[in-house]
């Protein structure tokens, strides 16, 4: 009897046994097919797709010194592109209407320009440099990203009639509000050539603006 | 003016308001896994701004954006900084593969496809300002478009030039071009002179220079241009020859 239990037992240990040893075999082969072909995340890491901001386009408003024409409203629109982090070149377009000068405003003789000529309009390619980059700490834990900027450029002012080939020069800072908008405080100095009595003679058009910019 | 001044404002507050709403809807996902022993974080695009945090072995970040070769970058805990790129190839995939980041060297600027770039110089002894866009077809020949403003003491003109730009060497360090150019120049009389009336002719012009990567994004070019400008008068033989040089910067993408 214990015999033919034994042997039951054996038969059955038999007959099993392969398909335990298969089931194991099943088991390691599926740990190494896990070794050979695992399963791979498929993550591209494109930069391409990483938001960039290298561009700021901003308006500015202030105040333009038109050399013996007054002080006159000014308004400015630039796009600039951040060649690295601290060098950027841009494009500036202006425009301001000159007032009088203090000759037609002392003989209120006839004017020395018509109203179209007062149209101070211009644009520059400008380059510039953070110089100062920096962070400013307005309570214990906000801080804001800053830099001081030196910049400069060559463009044409349109003034009473006629272009003139203007250079300037200037310096700026600028506030990060956020990584996508800044307030910039900008001054300069707008160098350009002016025949209109007589002798030809250099002009100083002093500028200050301040503007809200996007960066994208 | 104040009125268009009001409606730049309303324009610009409209467009900053569409732009934040857009900014929020991008989240990159693709988390990168710190390979060396730490990366440092700034607090801002530059390496004068300071250390403030690091992420050890092992840990991860994700890239939100960036600017230049900085990109800003936050970590599991959310804390938030600035990477240079040199850091951040210290980082791994999550499959193990390293990051790999597209290289500004000259190569890419020999395979450049486009190419913007500003130039001051003389034209005919009066200064000019000038503003290109080019595009590559092959390493050796691009098209041009250049813009340009030449303001002297008697008349500004205004130039618009169309051409082709071919490059025989462009894995030299100093690559000589020569181009090619058709185009149209409209002359203003300044408004103290007598003569009120625009002149408007056609041009063609050759030009020889020669372009030289500096770093990164930035390339050096030089370029001195032979003008001719047709006579708007066919009976005369009028034709007027002027020579250019310039100077100046372009940024290649």
């Amino acid at each position: 009897m214990e015999n033919g239990f034994r042997g039951l037992f054996l038969s059955l240990a038999l007959l099993a046994g392969p398909t335990v040893q298969a089931a194991s075999d099943q088991a390691a082969d599926e740990t190494d097919s896990a070794l050979i072909e695992p399963k791979i995340e498929r993550i591209e890491f494109d930069e391409a797709t990483i938001d960039a901001r290298d561009y700021e386009v901003a308006l500015m408003a202030g105040y333009l010194s038109i050399e013996d024409f007054g002080v006159q409203p000014l308004l400015e629109l630039r796009l600039s592109y951040f060649i690295t982090e601290n060098i950027f070149a841009g494009l500036r377009l202006g425009q301001a209407t000159a007032g009088k000068t203090s000759y037609e405003v002392l003989t209120a003789g006839a004017p020395l320009l018509t109203p179209g000529e007062r149209d101070y309009q211009y644009y520059s390619l400008d380059i510039g440099y953070h110089i100062l980059p920096g962070e400013a700490f307005v309570t214990r834990t906000i801080t804001y990203n800053t830099a001081f900027y030196l910049s400069g450029g060559i463009g044409n002012t349109d003034f009473a009639g006629s272009d003139r080939f203007t250079l300037n020069y200037g310096a700026g800072y600028r506030f990060l509000f956020k990584d996508w908008l800044d307030v910039t405080l900008d001054f300069r100095n707008n160098v350009h050539d002016m025949d209109l009595f007589g002798e030809l003679k250099t002009t100083n058009n002093l500028q200050f603006t301040l503007g809200l910019g996007l960066v994208f | 003016m104040a009125d268009c001044a009001s409606r730049l404002w309303l324009g610009l507050l409209a467009g900053l308001l569409l732009y934040s709403a857009a900014a929020h809807a991008q989240e990159p996902e693709a988390w990168l896994t710190v390979a060396e022993p730490y990366i440092d974080l700034h607090t801002g695009p530059g390496d004068g701004y300071p250390v403030f945090n690091v992420i050890e072995r092992g840990h991860r970040l994700r890239v939100l954006d960036r600017r230049a070769d900085w990109f800003r970058i936050s970590d599991e805990r959310g804390r938030v900084g600035w990477v240079p790129r040199s850091e951040l190839i210290k980082t791994r995939l999550a499959n193990g593969e390293p990051v790999q980041f597209a290289s500004l060297d000259q190569q890419a600027f020999i395979g450049r496809r486009w190419e913007l770039g500003v130039s001051g110089g003389r034209l005919k002894g009066a200064p000019v300002v000038s503003l290109y866009g080019g595009y590559a077809f092959t390493e050796n020949l691009s098209a041009e478009l250049t813009l340009e403003h030449s303001v002297g003491t008697v008349s500004s003109s205004k130039l618009l030039r169309l051409g082709l730009l071919m490059q025989p060497f462009p894995e030299w360090n100093y690559s000589p071009f020569f181009k090619l150019e058709g185009g149209a120049i409209s002359v203003r009389p300044n408004a103290t002179l007598i003569e009120p009336h625009n002149k408007d002719n056609t041009l063609a012009s050759v030009g020889i220079g020669f372009k030289t990567w500096l770093a990164r994004r930035f390339v050096f070019r030089f370029e001195v241009d032979e003008l001719v400008i047709f006579s708007a008068n066919k009976d005369q033989d009028d034709n007027e020859e002027i020579t250019e040089w310039k100077m100046g910067f372009a940024v290649f993408f």
